[in-house]
């Protein structure tokens, strides 16, 4: 049994090593808004959205692009892993209050990514 | 609020409607085991609720969809044993499969319901977006056991019930995607053109279907395999049930 433990643990280490990788960005709910709206990431690579609610309300992340649904609560944070991604464009929203929380992901090269970051 | 209201109780409350339909034709419980089936579904999703913040941080914040996944799985399973078998005498079965489908369905929509029930001038958009949406889901689920109950062959039924939970369970694969417990290898095509899934038309089919616009092979796989399963174990069974009858009978 013990023979076991080193493969998993090397299995959990790697999957671990390249969550901590993962290209993260933060957009933060603000009276039903996305801050910021706009969100740009490399292309072909997965990447960690945090989502931060400062709203008292909850919000639901929809994406229909990115096929992700995500609820929010009031004053809570969450995760959301997308891609990867082709070059483009890729509307999110909340489902919640659509007509004013609306974001995108624009995922550029990742030379571009480089250069802008 | 009102078109937001109507917008998620029918993402939400829709796949519950189509499922007592088909449930009704396909194993014809009676209405009280299947809304009995809905009334424990909604008492467990109003603990999720209660309990929402902790079962939302499990996992590194994946709770919430593993959740989801779990009840998922269970009431696929709990579906593929129902086509597996004959669907005779199953009433409790069937009202064990919408208790545990109607979980994460009520509990999304009570989390937008107890997010704004008591902010300012939204009870009446919601009170009366519910009633509206109520009114769309049993004018779909009427029409569906109408159309369904003049089919005369059970396998037409059997197969509509089929593709149904696999539409269903093929969503696992969404939520593991997305708190990263599956790799996403990028749409196959992209069929958003002819029916986009933000559309009427996308939303119904998914929730008949299981329809994507632009789905991964993971989540074509999944729904393939999910549908051809239970058929496929329903005639081995019968062929074997069949064969065991027809081979000639020794007597001492």
């Amino acid at each position: 049994m013990h023979k076991y433990k080193s493969p998993l643990t090397l299995l959990i280490l790697l999957h671990s090593a390249a969550a901590l990788a993962l290209p993260e960005m933060t957009i933060t709910i603000r009276d039903h808004l996305f801050y910021p709206a706009e969100v740009i990431v490399p292309a072909g690579k997965k990447v960690k959205l945090i989502f931060i609610n400062q709203d008292d309300t909850p919000e639901e992340i929809d994406s229909f692009e990115l096929n992700r649904e995500k609820v929010i609560f009031g004053n809570a944070q969450a995760n959301v892993f997308i891609g990867p991604l082709e070059e483009g464009q890729y509307t999110f929203f909340g489902e919640y209050h659509p007509a004013s929380a609306v974001g995108k992901v624009i995922a550029v090269s990742p030379e571009t990514f480089d250069n802008a970051h | 609020m009102l078109i937001n209201t109507v917008v998620l109780f029918l993402r939400d409350a829709l796949p519950i409607f189509v499922l007592l339909s088909l449930l009704r034709v396909y194993a014809s419980p009676k209405w009280r085991h299947l809304l009995a089936g809905v009334g424990v579904g909604i008492m467990l999703a109003a603990l999720v609720v209660a309990n929402q913040h902790t079962v939302s941080q499990w996992y590194q914040g994946s709770g919430y969809e593993l959740l989801k996944c779990i009840t998922l799985i269970t009431a696929y399973m709990l579906a593929a044993w129902l086509i597996i078998k004959e669907p005779k005498h199953v009433y409790w079965l069937a009202a064990t499969i919408v208790a545990v489908f109607v979980v994460p369905r009520s509990a999304d929509f009570s989390v937008f319901v107890v997010g704004f029930w008591f902010q300012k001038d939204a009870l009446v958009p919601i009170l009366l977006g519910t009633t509206l949406g109520l009114g769309i889901c049993v004018s779909v689920a009427v029409l569906l056991d109408v159309l369904l109950s003049s089919v005369t062959k059970s396998a037409v039924v059997r197969t509509a019930f089929a593709l149904f939970v696999a539409g269903q369970i093929a969503n696992v694969i969404l939520l593991l995607q997305q708190i990263d417990w599956l790799a996403d290898p990028g749409p196959l095509w992209n069929m958003g053109v002819i029916i986009a899934d933000e559309s009427e038309y996308g939303h119904l089919l998914k929730v008949l279907i299981g329809y994507e616009a632009a789905p991964s092979s993971f989540y074509l796989l999944t729904l393939f395999i999910a549908l051809l399963l239970p058929l496929l174990m329903r005639a081995i069974r019968l062929y074997v049930q069949r064969n065991s009858r027809s081979k000639p009978e020794y007597q001492a």
